[in-house]
């Protein structure tokens, strides 16, 4: 697992959840946010906020779904 | 026995001044309060209102100060990032000398915490590193070789759990033994051990710790280019721009990275996990993920879900529906008539405000039983088996597996259902399961099938429910691999997934879910029910001319034509308004219904038992269950809430919120009208076959011109030469 290739996963499908990742690099969802924060630090990943539209609406109780996207362009 | 703040001002022994430095929630104030007792001192930060903690403990002949620092991942700075509590260790770290460092760590989340510990072990301070919560690692089976980990780091390791007071003792032997100095510059990558480097870390005067302002310097770490000079920083510059020459990497990540790989090699050598040979988990999974199992047990579970959800708080809407419609629409209506109130005010009240609140009221037993249940599921770990299950008929459609995660979350709210598809990286995969979607029966539409099944099921309510919710997903999934097949051609991403351990949820834990998507739902309908309500109950008393149609009777009679092949006929106009509003929302449908159906009751004489008489009322209007069955198919299908379609535009494309808007309207029409003729078809065979090769040949017709726009866009796309 490194840093490095964890960017370069996220430029390359330039969308995932924390559970994708831990899943595809075998890691602790602690340790990527560790890693995911050195990035979003750099402006090259940012953190989706999902809650963009059912800000209002909690129904699925699935609005902590922890999304991460490229950001760098 | 005196409090060492009593003996402090005359004490005169020898002295230590230690910090505890972790990150957070790693149990640092409990071994501060462990270490420490009574004896602390609380205050704030300068500058902010942070606390600042420190207390004092007497060890054989010396009087050790510990300073709880707040919770940090690192030690880095920067202007925007950075938290108030880094920036006081941050400040702490430079200002303030200490004579030993405490790094507390989690024995379950070593990788992470042991970031930190990199960051400490630069600045060359005396250092003990604590691993807490040893006993729960034990427990999960993680085993820590403590005197590797400790080799590996160069500073003393002990093993803790400062909840029970265990090795504490061993940490204060350590503290009054000889401090190590680390000397330690493994986990920073090469070029820092360059001579080049090395000179120009002496060079930096101003610094107490001159290579460890080195390290920040390239990290572009605010606090300690503040302290520095100019020429100074302009070097810095300089020095990141050859790193990133020679390395093609910024400087900053490269440093990071280096301690992530020592961390890694670091936990390869000390950590190690007792694998089990056969859990519980095991063994339901060999029978909930059997090939041949796993689908007939979902269907049992959803099954057994829709039964007690329907069946249970099915017969405590009646009750509820009974008692709320007696206070809050007779009452109140009896009440005004009493005061000789004007009918407009009574209309307001009781067939408005009050009956938006009854129907809003009416929602509760059933959603919350469907949420309680749903959260079982999800908690105990069973949704993501079934995810798993399901993936085997998704991959036989050419459609990704992931998209039953968004497909459930559909169950509750469609709106987030499309939002949750972003976690596909495929684009087109993402299209197809956003396409999906709307399909998915939400809170609103399980709210419409509970009153349906109540009037026209009344035995067999939970079997109708089951019915509509697989037609749903069968729905979702024919267009999923209808799309697949033409407009959005390729292979699916494979799923890739991690099984949680089965656990049984706490009742509590239950309730709160449950409850939390309970309030948000009724909070939702109930905004939009009573407005609706009021304005359905004003335009349905709103006469046109002399005649004794109403101004919505004439609009919903002039529309309900359309709806006749699936069972509408013209005097149950109340239908098709309900069908208008809840494009709307779905919540609408059944508010409306209740209120114009009321009100009919009410222009019958039949007053008495109001409510009841809605659901007569609608029962008489509707051709039986099968016109009310082919109603709820509609409903099940049609054009999906403004939400959801507002939700479709952001995420993809105005151009595919317009098509799912019109695929699902047709789709919803043409399969309601084809099950109404196909039911009814012994009444009249001849215009039942026609109308059901007419809707076959829309369908058939649609599809087509689906795939003739996706062969031009194929044809569009010139492949490259070989070689390019």
């Amino acid at each position: 697992m490194s840093l490095f290739a964890l960017r370069d996963h996220l430029k390359q499908v330039k969308m995932a959840s924390l559970a994708t990742l831990c899943a595809n690099f075998q890691s602790e969802p602690d340790t990527l946010r560790g890693m995911l924060a050195h990035w979003i630090r750099k402006g090259v990943i940012r953190q989706v906020m999902p809650a963009r539209v059912c800000k209002t609406c909690n129904a699925c109780g699935q609005c902590a779904i922890e999304i991460y996207e490229w950001a760098s362009t | 026995m005196k409090c060492c703040l009593d003996v402090l001002p005359t004490f005169s022994g020898p002295r230590l001044k230690i910090a505890l430095v972790g990150n957070p929630n790693v149990g640092k104030t409990t071994l501060f309060n462990a270490l420490t007792g009574s004896c602390q001192k609380i205050g704030n930060w300068p500058g902010v209102t942070v606390e600042r903690k420190s207390g004092f403990f007497q060890f054989d002949e010396t009087l050790v100060e510990v300073v709880d620092l707040p919770g940090t991942y690192s030690l880095v700075t920067t202007p925007d990032m950075s938290s108030v509590d880094e920036q006081i260790v941050c400040d702490f770290m430079l200002h303030q000398s200490v004579d030993l460092i405490v790094n507390v760590i989690d024995a379950s989340h070593l990788e992470r915490n042991l970031y930190l510990t990199t960051q400490l072990l630069e600045m060359q301070l005396p250092m003990v590193v604590a691993v807490n919560k040893a006993d729960q690692a034990s427990v999960s089976q993680l085993h820590i070789a403590y005197d590797v980990l400790s080799k590996r780091l160069g500073v003393p390791v002990v093993s803790l759990a400062a909840k029970s007071g265990e090795g504490i003792d061993a940490l204060k032997q350590l503290m009054k033994s000889t401090p190590y100095i680390v000397s330690h510059a493994a986990c920073l990558p090469s070029f820092m051990n360059s001579r080049e480097m090395k000179e120009w870390a002496a060079s930096i005067q101003s610094a107490s710790y001159p290579y460890w302002f080195a390290i920040r310097l390239l990290e572009n770490d605010t606090l300690v280019s503040e302290k520095v000079s100019e020429v100074i920083r302009s070097e810095a510059h300089g020095l990141q721009h050859t790193i990133q020459t020679n390395y093609h990497e910024e400087a900053d990540s490269l440093i990071a990275e280096a301690r992530y790989q020592f961390i890694q090699e670091t936990l390869k050598e000390c950590l190690s996990k007792e694998v089990q040979k056969t859990t519980w988990t095991d063994r339901i999974d060999r029978i909930v993920l059997n090939r041949f199992l796993g689908i007939p047990l979902f269907l049992l579970m959803m099954y057994g879900l829709f039964f007690l959800a329907i069946t249970l708080g099915g017969w405590a809407q009646k009750e509820l529906d009974y008692f709320s419609n007696r206070l809050l629409v007779e009452g109140v209506s009896s009440l005004l008539m009493q005061i000789h109130a004007p009918l407009s005010v009574v209309t307001l009240f009781a067939n408005g405000i009050g009956k938006g609140i009854c129907t809003t009221i009416t929602f509760i037993p059933v959603m919350a039983m469907m949420f309680f249940l749903l959260a079982f599921l999800e908690e105990s770990g069973y949704m993501t088996r079934a995810a798993f299950v399901i993936d085997r008929v998704m991959q036989l459609l050419g459609l990704p597996g992931k998209s039953f995660v968004p497909m459930m979350i559909g169950f509750g709210c469609n709106v987030p259902a499309v939002m949750a598809s972003r976690t596909l990286e495929n684009k087109r995969d993402r299209i197809l399961t956003i396409m999906m979607m709307p399909f998915m029966s939400c809170g609103a539409r399980l709210a419409i099938y509970s009153a349906f099944v109540a009037a026209f099921f009344p035995t067999e309510g939970h079997n109708v429910v089951f019915a509509l919710y697989l037609i749903g997903i069968s729905v979702a999934m024919l267009t999923g691999w209808m799309l697949r097949k033409t407009l959005l051609q390729g292979k699916p991403a494979p799923l890739v997934m991690e099984m949680p351990s089965y656990q049984w949820p706490t009742f509590k834990t239950l309730l709160k879910q449950a409850g939390r998507r309970l309030n948000s739902f009724i909070m939702r309908a109930g905004k939009l029910l009573i407005p609706i309500c009021v304005l359905l109950g004003f335009l349905n008393t709103m006469m046109l001319g002399k005649s004794d149609t109403s101004l919505l009777s004439w609009i919903g009679q002039s529309m309900t034509p359309i709806f006749a092949p699936m069972g509408i006929h013209a005097d149950n106009w109340p239908a098709t308004v309900g069908l208008l509003t809840g494009v709307l929302a779905k919540e609408v449908v059944i508010g409306s219904l209740n209120t114009l159906y009321s009100q009919m009751a009410h222009w019958t004489g039949s007053v008495s038992t109001l409510s009841y008489s809605a659901y007569g009322v609608m029962y008489q209007h509707f051709e039986g269950a099968i016109g009310a069955f082919a109603y709820l198919l509609f409903v099940l299908l049609y054009f999906p809430c403004l939400s959801t379609v507002s939700a479709v535009s952001q995420e993809l494309h105005r151009g595919w919120a317009y098509f799912s808007v019109f695929w699902s309207t047709v789709l919803a029409y043409c399969v309601a009208v084809s099950f109404y003729q196909l039911a009814t078809v012994y009444l009249h065979p001849f215009s039942s076959c026609m109308w059901l090769v007419l809707m076959g040949t829309v369908i058939g017709l649609i599809v087509a011109g689906i795939r003739l726009v996706s062969v031009k866009q194929q044809a569009k796309w010139v492949p490259l030469p070989e070689g390019t």
